[in-house]
């Protein structure tokens, strides 16, 4: 057990206290008590503020005395991300199901949807990345 | 296992998230340096709080830091993560700061930790990590106080804390090891 104490965060467990951890019962609870302790003693300070928090204003005003708090509204609801995609998918069906296609644009305009699609959840992805990134955290707590 | 692999995706997810917001705001986007700021603001509070122990002097210490950062942010090459970079302008700032206290206070005294979204074996667990870090410090020099709140409460690796705060590693890992294994036994007594 001092072995595994005496390992980084984030550092590969050694295979052999790894075998011991599959056996041993005791070790493992601890372990596994020992990294949600850890989890949950740092996760407070990884709770972002709110865009509109004074301090984070006025910096901004410092830097820049132009700024405008407008600019930090969230440009993006989520149920304007769900309408969006919906239509995208909805115009996709009507798309290819009202017209007659060659075989040939069928493959290119079926890259183009999926060129699209990519490039929504993409963007979906990276513009609500902070729920992934504390989805993956409690994953990591849990496990 | 599964931990190891979600911490390292994890790690790279925030990693990716704050060179990009790095880039966008050398390229003139203040929204994306209010992002940096909205995600890092609570430790750098924190880090002021046990430094300046009252929450004026550590929302000034909030902006000299963040102020401090955009005006170096293109010496930021992505050698280390942001929040490493930014810990290490804070931690300088607090040392060289002429309104710090002289000790240092835990953050395992501070209310600041307390998360409302727990439940209450996720704060009985909590509150014993607190008591573990806090009992170790007290075996310590008050100057290592920091480098226990730092792999503790603020994640960071001992590399990194070493980086930050300029202690030999071997030093910073011995303490924490001693941290740990308090925390064990207490983790234990909890299971009992």
């Amino acid at each position: 057990m001092d072995r595994y104490l005496e390992l980084d965060k984030g550092e590969r467990v050694p295979i052999d206290v790894t075998l011991h951890l599959l056996f041993c019962k005791k070790c493992r609870r601890d372990v596994s008590l020992m990294s949600r302790a850890e989890k949950l003693l740092s996760r407070p300070l990884k709770i972002p503020v709110p865009l509109t928090d004074t301090t984070i204003e006025n910096i901004l005003r410092t830097i820049d005395p132009q700024f405008s708090d407008i600019s930090l509204k969230n440009p993006i609801s989520m149920r304007n991300w769900i309408i969006s995609g919906v239509l995208m998918i909805l115009f996709m069906f009507v798309f290819i199901f009202s017209r007659n296609i060659s075989r040939n644009l069928d493959v290119a305009i079926s890259l183009v949807f999926a060129g699209c699609v990519i490039t929504y959840i993409l963007t979906f992805v990276f513009s609500n990345i902070d729920f992934f990134v504390k989805k993956i955290s409690t994953l990591k707590t849990a496990a | 296992m599964a931990n190891e692999l979600l911490g390292g995706i994890e790690r790279a997810v925030i990693e990716k998230r704050d060179s990009l917001l790095v880039r966008s705001t050398l390229n003139g986007d203040k929204n994306a340096f209010a992002r940096l700021m909205s995600l890092h603001k609570q430790r750098i509070f924190a880090l002021g709080i046990s430094f300046f122990r009252n929450e004026a002097d550590a929302d000034d210490f909030v902006q000299d830091v963040f102020i401090k950062a955009y005006t170096h942010l293109a010496s930021f090459k992505g050698n280390s993560l942001f929040s490493t970079w930014l810990m290490r302008i804070a931690y300088n700032t607090a040392i060289n700061s002429v309104n710090r206290r002289k000790e240092y206070l835990p953050l395992s005294d501070e209310e600041i930790l307390v998360s409302s979204d727990s439940t209450p074996e996720e704060q009985q667990i909590r509150q014993l990590t607190k008591d573990a870090v806090r009992d170790a410090m007290a075996e310590l020099p008050e100057k290592y106080a920091v480098c226990l709140d730092m792999y503790f409460s603020y994640d960071i690796p001992y590399q990194e804390i070493c980086e930050i705060t300029g202690y030999p590693v071997n030093t910073i890992k011995s303490h924490i090891f001693r941290a740990k294994k308090i925390l064990r036994k207490k983790l234990e007594e909890l299971v009992k």
